[in-house]
């Protein structure tokens, strides 16, 4: 399960043909996504969440880590997923994105897995493709199993950083 | 007598007749006396009201004059104020005012007559309406008037009395409708008076013509009742009689006869009760007397006989007797003569013997006839005696069969009885072995329902524990979910650190192997607590229903121990109900043995009757009727031939009796002896 990565490289300056990564994949919707560890802040239980109100769609909780207040980003509304009543997320993954904390909620964290970034491919894109593609860097097959890994500079524009400034400001 | 009667009575009747119909007349002459006068003072009411109501109208009419000359003069008095002084007024209406008050204390007196005379509530209520306007509108308004005349200005004053007079009017309205209303309802009672006054005449014509008829008629009858009491009186007492006679034929005969059967059939109702009674009572009792009575007869008849056996023995005894006087006479007779005259001689002495023998022989067997006869008829006498015992004996079994068949039905009884009685004694000891049983039942149910509640209590407890143990488990799964979660994180910051971290990376894989270990035994064991669960709430439902079960029980057996108390207590009460019987029985038993043995006793008695017939008819001899009245005489010849040589001549004759009297003491012995058992039969009875 957890295989052990080769070498720590920055991505930015290392080829990508050569450049393993590790992945916490992890249960959302019933579909596995994979995000970059060291990305990954930490792993937390569902709890001590606050419901924010008056606030915009995108962030409506927040999560109490050891007295940090950590927004949370709702991915169900990123994606464009109605939400059922009988949703009940297991797990919050702390992230790390523009130098700032952000939380998620997840259905629960699956395994790590080391792999190349050269495997991650990105599908022909088109309209009717689903959402969460659009936030990701491309798939990946693991197993018989295909996750999406995510991008969190997709996931969390600078839009949204300024809304929630807005909001903070505010 | 009785003529007599009937003319006191007629003359009664006539006294009565008469003083019923004086006082008849005079009744109903007062009554229409009272009649006239009441309807007279109602008419003279009548007539007067209506005087009095115009008396009324004219003193109002007067007043309401007055009333008018009053505003006249108040009118002239406002034309010729500046002249005439308010004090002038003021006296004027002082004067009217005084007058006025006594016009109307007249008609207030009036007023006061007048209710007297009048009859319905609605004249009554309109007079004092009348009153009420006259005290309540008309006086205050005059003394106002009166009082403040020289304060009030004229036209106060002529709108007080025209207010006044306009109640007044009013009045004189009321007093006219009902002075209308009052002469109408006079003419109406007069007219009723003069159909009254003919009705009266009319009366007292028809009663006069009533009184004239009833007094022709009470001389009518009077003349008739004299003619009849003439007619009477000068016929002939027998006719009279015979008239009477036929009077009470036709009245009181007629009347006794038709109550006769009234009577007769109280009496029946009164006397069938006693005799069904009676008759009752008689059923029982002639069932005995029958056999007393048939023993008595047989008794007496067996007397009688005897009786008479005795005397034809006598009368056989002084037959033998003279016989044997007439034998012996004939003897000396033939003795004193054989030596001095031959036999063949019949002149001389011997020949006088000969005749003397054989005429005392012709006598001999004249008596052995009638004694053969006797001994025939004592012969018939004692075959009745016979014939009556057999009867008797016959009545003796069939009485003693009927009591031995009332006697083993009655043993049989007892037997059934005596075995009901064990059987129902031995069922209260079987009931109480069912008490027992119920008892031991109950108990055992109820340690059972103890043991049931302790496994209910057990299971409940194995329950809560499942239960603890559940939420331990939920703490180890959580406890298990955070060790993945420190795996997640332990290679999270592994991954940070980088190749250095690679010993931390494989730590935290062994912890998260470590967490799914536990994580999959906690899944095992919830797999099993959840079937111990199931488990033990089908033992909880199989328990309470057992329970429940067990109640039912236990107010089954609860139900099975009245009811076998119940039971008990009926069988006691059936033990001593049956013992009763028993003893009933035994009683109604030793009656019948009692029975039984007087009727044994009768039958040794009608035994003992019968041999003495026997005896007697052989003592009579077999056959006397085949003998011919010579030969019989025979015997005796020569008893009496031995003994007159030696003894007195009767002691055959005494020892002949002797045999008869000896059995006769011995059968009136006996007799006497069952009579008295007889008596005690009955008394027993």
């Amino acid at each position: 399960m957890n295989r052990s990565s080769q070498a720590h490289v920055d991505p930015s300056t290392s080829s990508p043909a050569s450049q393993s990564i590790e992945l916490l994949t992890f249960l959302f919707n019933e579909v596995i996504f994979g995000l970059d560890i060291l990305k990954v802040e930490e792993i937390h239980g569902y709890e001590n969440i606050y419901p924010l109100v008056d606030t915009n769609n995108l962030i409506n909780q927040v999560i109490t880590v050891r007295g940090n207040k950590i927004q949370m980003i709702d991915l169900a509304i990123k994606f464009g997923l109605v939400k059922n009543d009988g949703h009940c997320p297991k797990n919050i993954i702390i992230l790390n994105a523009h130098e700032r904390q952000f939380g998620i909620e997840i259905d629960g964290v699956t395994e790590v897995i080391t792999t190349n970034k050269s495997l991650i491919n990105m599908p022909v894109q088109h309209e009717s493709a689903m959402t969460c593609l659009h936030y990701s860097s491309g798939l990946i097959k693991v197993d018989e199993n295909l996750l999406v890994v995510l991008d969190l500079e997709k996931l969390i524009t600078h839009d949204d950083l300024a809304k929630v400034d807005g909001l903070r400001d505010e | 007598m009785n003529a007599l009667t009937i003319t006191t009575r007629l003359r009664l009747l006539i006294a009565v007749s008469l003083i019923a119909l004086t006082l008849v007349t005079g009744m109903s002459f007062i009554s229409l006396y009272v009649a006239n006068r009441l309807i007279k003072t109602n008419y003279d009411a009548t007539a007067y009201s209506p005087q009095v109501l115009t008396n009324i109208v004219a003193l109002l009419s007067q007043s309401l004059y007055a009333f008018e000359n009053l505003a006249s003069t108040d009118q002239i008095i406002q034309q010729e104020a500046s002249s005439k002084t308010q004090q002038l007024s003021a006296a004027l209406l002082n004067n009217f005012s005084i007058q006025i008050e006594k016009k109307f204390q007249s008609i207030n007196s009036l007023l006061a007559v007048l209710p007297k005379t009048l009859q319905t509530a609605e004249e009554k209520s309109l007079y004092d309406a009348i009153g009420r306007t006259y005290q309540e509108v008309f006086r205050p308004q005059l003394q106002v008037a009166s009082n403040s005349a020289q304060l009030l200005t004229t036209d106060d004053l002529a709108r007080r009395f025209s207010r006044a007079s306009l109640g007044l009017e009013t009045i004189l309205k009321d007093i006219d409708s009902l002075t209308n209303r009052q002469i109408a309802k006079t003419k109406i009672s007069q007219a009723q008076y003069q159909s009254s006054v003919e009705n009266y005449e009319n009366m007292l014509w028809g009663t006069l013509a009533s009184l004239v008829i009833v007094m022709v008629l009470l001389i009518w009858m009077g003349i008739e009742i004299k003619f009849a009491l003439n007619k009477i009186l000068g016929a002939p007492p027998e006719e009279v009689g015979a008239l009477v006679d036929q009077l009470f034929k036709s009245r009181l005969g007629t009347e006794i006869l038709s109550k006769q059967p009234f009577l007769a059939n109280v009496k029946t109702a009164l006397t069938v009760f006693p005799e069904t009674l009676i008759r009752l009572f008689i059923d029982v009792k002639q069932v005995h007397e029958r056999i007393l009575a048939d023993d008595l007869q047989a008794r007496v008849s067996l007397r009688a006989h005897h009786a008479e056996s005795r005397e034809t023995l006598g009368l056989i005894n002084d037959m033998l007797d003279h016989v044997v006087l007439r034998h012996v006479e004939a003897k000396v007779a033939a003795l004193n003569s054989t030596p001095v005259v031959p036999a063949q001689q019949p002149s001389t002495p011997t020949a006088v013997a000969k005749s003397t023998v054989q005429q005392a022989t012709d006598d001999a067997i004249d008596m052995a006839a009638q004694f053969a006869e006797t001994v025939a008829r004592a012969l018939s006498l004692s075959e009745d005696v016979s014939q009556t015992v057999q009867t008797l004996k016959n009545n003796h079994d069939l009485h003693l069969k009927l009591n031995k068949a009332r006697h083993s039905e009655l043993h049989y009884a007892g037997v059934q009885t005596i075995a009901l009685l064990q059987n129902i004694q031995r069922l209260p000891d079987h009931l109480r072995d069912g008490e027992k049983v119920c008892a031991a039942l109950i108990s055992t149910t109820h340690d059972e329902q103890k043991q049931l509640e302790s496994i209910a209590n057990a299971i409940d407890f194995i329950q809560k524990n499942t239960q603890q143990v559940s939420a331990q488990l939920a703490i180890i799964e959580n406890i298990a979910l955070q060790g993945d979660m420190l795996a997640f994180n332990i290679a999270i910051e592994a991954a940070r650190i980088g190749d250095e971290g690679r010993g931390i990376s494989a730590i935290g894989g062994e912890v998260r192997h470590l967490a799914e270990r536990a994580m999959a035994q906690t899944h095992s064991i919830r797999a099993l607590i959840l079937e111990t669960d199931t488990n033990v709430i089908t033992a909880n439902e199989n328990l309470s229903q057992a329970s429940k079960t067990r109640k039912d029980l236990l107010s089954h057996a609860d139900q099975v121990k009245t009811l076998t108390q119940a039971s008990a207590d009926v069988a006691r009460a059936s033990v001593q109900g049956l013992s009763e019987l028993a003893v009933a029985r035994e009683q109604m038993e030793g009656h019948s043995h009692q029975q039984t043995l007087l009727l044994n006793h009768q039958a040794e008695v009608s035994n003992n009757l019968n041999q003495q017939a026997q005896a007697l008819e052989r003592s009579l001899g077999g056959s006397p009727k085949n003998q011919s009245p010579s030969d019989k005489i025979l015997p005796f010849k020569l008893v009496a031939n031995d003994d007159l040589l030696e003894r007195n001549p009767s002691v055959a004759a005494v020892n002949a009796s002797s045999l008869y009297s000896s059995q006769l003491s011995e059968k009136n012995n006996t007799a006497s002896a069952s009579k008295p058992i007889a008596e005690n039969d009955w008394s027993l009875f």
